[in-house]
């Protein structure tokens, strides 16, 4: 798998393509991690499939990130995704927009990377 | 469940005091005191004011007090029934049985203007 | 044109007090959905996109409602926070809003609109803003383009009205206008070859039963002798009317079976609360005779599954039972340890089984292999091979008031001797326990679990050793 990252308006979008499984887990976590308390949103749109250890990464990078005062986003879910966050209840962590654009503009304008 | 002989210048009513529950695990309890004080009185009023739920069995024991009253010419008179306790009692049709009043001494009374 | 519904769980809070168990989502008035009145309406006015945002589970809904191509629209999903207002909720679905106008419906209501009127024209002709409100919700027009010429009202409105929903007693009273008045602004569902009578599909009537219309009976449904149901009656999917019952003026809902020489008047029932509306009472019938729910029977697969769960329970009961023997001997000699017993649920319905907890101290050698063969779970085996717990599940709950309420909410419980959570290495916090635990729940299969289980032994075996090594250093 491979998180394509884009900086837009001084907040970090990683889009990770392809599946979000056992093997690619770490990386997510890896990237969340170098996120050093900033704030990212994660564009889906090119994600089709999540199991529980793709969640996993993204429930602790998450944790770890607002225990820094960041937050993190996400962005146009794929059906079967949205469908493991709900039945885990893990939807209830994030804000989940179907625009990327809408997602960054959310964040407050003086929070910064 | 408390019964209490009342004398009264027309004869004894008695009055029990239904609260909590009557279930399956006290209704024999009430069944056996009904009997004990259908020796002085065949006229009674619950009194339901604290009576917070009543299943089948404890609507059963309520049902054949009732019978062994009447068949003596006597009766039972309900009251202070909680609305949802009366809930218990439309559905199965035993409402048609009883009169029911609002107070204990409602209940009484009407006994007294039975007589007159 | 597109339309978006939002609605939030607190909405709904007075339906979730009296019937915790059914999706708020899913309420209906005579036996059609809430959500699905808004689908024809939102059909009627022209529109062939609808998305639902909410803070409610989805799955009941989507099980039913699909992509919506039984309407020949386009029906899409989004979560929202329950902490999300209408205007974070257009920020959350700004994509699907973006470019037409939209018809947007906030709130828990009943929308009051006639089939057989044109409601297209008038929908967007109207001046963009608040077009209906009520005291619990609203319908709102937003527009991405404004109109470049002012609108003309072509003649008079058609009929259109919101009705608050605040209570049982408003969902009862709407039912039986509905069946009494209204039925034919709306398309039913069921059989209507009788005016005022809609009947479902393998209904099941007794010859000496009798039925009075106006009545409306579900899908699955059976009248036995010498019943009435009706006029005014309202009868769910799966729900059995037992010999001599009456049913007047009133609602059952969906799988409830109501026993024999029984009336209900003027009531509304489901499972095993009934309610009367009128007073705003509620009773809870613990009689199963007389009022109870009526279970799917999913057995067969639970039974099959207990059966290979108490199957290698007996299995590592047999093989451990040496090591347990011994180890626990010695353990308890060392003072390491020590045996309790507490009450934990054993399912959703409400049954709790008193289970023995061991605490082991995996300190010193014979601690460390204990510990690595999961003895303290051994004393548990028995429950498994009894069928209470399964061997791999969703961590074991106490049995307190709060737990039962997790439970109720979410129906994704079954507890077992280990946790998927301990498959995985999951650290703690609980939270992330449990988003472990029902993703594996979702998609297990008894295969499944034997693998997990492998796992989870292994993760055990490895820990021990890893800490040996880690202690060793």
């Amino acid at each position: 798998m491979q998180i394509d990252q884009q900086v837009m308006k001084n907040i970090f979008v990683f889009m990770p393509r392809g599946r979000l499984d056992a093997a690619s887990a770490p990386l997510l976590r890896e990237r969340l991690a170098a996120g050093d308390g900033g704030n990212m949103v994660l564009d889906f749109s090119a994600v089709d499939f999540m199991d529980s250890s793709g969640l996993g990464a993204l429930v602790a990078g998450a944790r770890r990130l607002r225990a820094q005062h960041g937050d993190i986003k996400l962005a146009c879910i794929a059906d079967t995704v949205r469908r493991v966050l709900e039945l885990t209840r893990a939807d209830r962590l994030f804000d989940i927009y179907d625009d990327p654009e809408a997602a960054i503009s959310r964040f407050a304008p003086e929070k910064s990377v | 469940m408390e019964f209490q002989i009342q004398t009264r210048t027309d004869g004894p009513i008695a009055i029990a005091a239904l609260s909590g529950r009557v279930d399956a695990a006290n209704s024999r309890q009430l069944r056996r005191q009904f009997e004990r004080c259908l020796k002085t009185t065949n006229r009674f009023v619950f009194d339901c004011q604290a009576l917070d739920f009543i299943d089948s069995s404890g609507l059963g024991a309520v049902v054949t007090c009732l019978r062994k009253a009447l068949a003596t010419a006597g009766d039972i008179r309900l009251a202070g029934v909680a609305p949802k306790v009366k809930l218990v009692f439309e559905l199965t049709q035993a409402e048609k049985l009883f009169t029911f009043f609002s107070d204990a001494d409602q209940a009484l009374a009407s006994f007294a203007d039975q007589h007159a | 044109m597109k339309t978006l519904l939002v609605i939030k769980a607190n909405t709904f809070d007075w339906l979730q007090a009296v019937f915790p168990d059914r999706s708020p989502l899913l309420a209906s008035v005579c036996n059609k959905p809430l959500l699905e009145y808004l689908l024809d309406f939102a059909i009627l006015c022209g529109s062939r996109h609808f998305r639902l945002a909410t803070d409610m589970p989805l799955a009941k809904v989507e099980a039913v409602f699909g992509g919506g191509g039984r309407w020949g629209i386009e029906l899409t999903y989004a979560p929202i926070r329950k902490t999300d207002d209408l205007a974070t909720a257009l920020q959350k679905n700004s994509r699907y809003c973006a470019g037409s106008r939209l018809l947007v419906m906030q709130g828990c209501f009943f929308l009051h609109y006639d089939k057989q009127k044109n409601y297209g024209p008038f929908m967007q002709t109207t001046a963009p803003g608040e077009l209906l409100t009520c005291a619990t919700g609203r319908i709102l027009i937003h527009d991405a383009t404004p109109l470049k010429t002012a609108p003309s009202p072509d003649g008079s409105p058609p009929p259109l009205a919101l009705t608050s929903l605040r209570s049982i007693g408003e969902l009862y009273r709407l039912s039986m206008r509905v069946l009494g008045r209204d039925a034919r602004q709306y398309v039913l569902p069921g059989y209507n070859n009788e005016t005022d009578v809609y009947i479902g599909r393998n209904v099941m009537i007794a010859r000496s039963a009798r039925i009075e219309p106006p009545v409306m009976i579900g899908d699955h449904v059976q009248i036995h002798k010498n019943a009435i149901v009706g006029p005014g009656a309202v009868i769910g999917r799966n729900v059995i009317i037992d010999a001599y019952s009456r049913i007047h003026h009133s609602v059952i809902l969906d799988k409830t079976y109501v026993g024999e020489h029984l009336v209900l008047d003027r009531k509304l029932a489901g499972g095993r609360r009934l309610v009367d509306p009128g007073e705003e009472t509620m009773v809870q019938l613990e009689d199963a005779h007389l009022l109870s729910t009526m279970r799917p029977s999913s057995r067969g697969r639970n039974r099959l599954q207990r059966l290979g769960h108490g199957l290698l329970a007996a299995l590592l009961w047999v093989v451990l039972a040496m090591p347990y023997a011994l180890l626990s001997f010695i353990l308890k000699r060392q003072g390491r340890w020590r045996r309790s017993e507490a009450a934990y649920w054993v399912d959703s319905s409400g049954r709790s089984v008193r289970l023995t907890r061991v605490f082991l101290n995996p300190s010193g050698f014979c601690g460390r292999i204990a510990a690595s063969l999961a003895l303290d779970r051994y004393p548990l085996l028995g429950r498994v091979m009894r069928g209470d717990l399964a061997l791999i599940g969703t961590r074991r709950l106490p049995a307190t008031a709060a737990n039962r309420a997790v439970i109720e909410a979410d129906a994704g419980y079954r507890p077992g001797l280990f946790s998927y959570a301990e498959a995985e290495h999951w650290p703690v916090p609980e939270y992330d326990q449990d988003i472990v635990d029902r993703f594996h729940l979702a998609h297990q299969t008894l295969i499944y679990d034997f693998v997990m289980m492998v796992k989870v032994l292994l993760n055990k075996l490895h820990e021990e050793t890893a800490l040996c090594k880690s202690i060793s250093k």
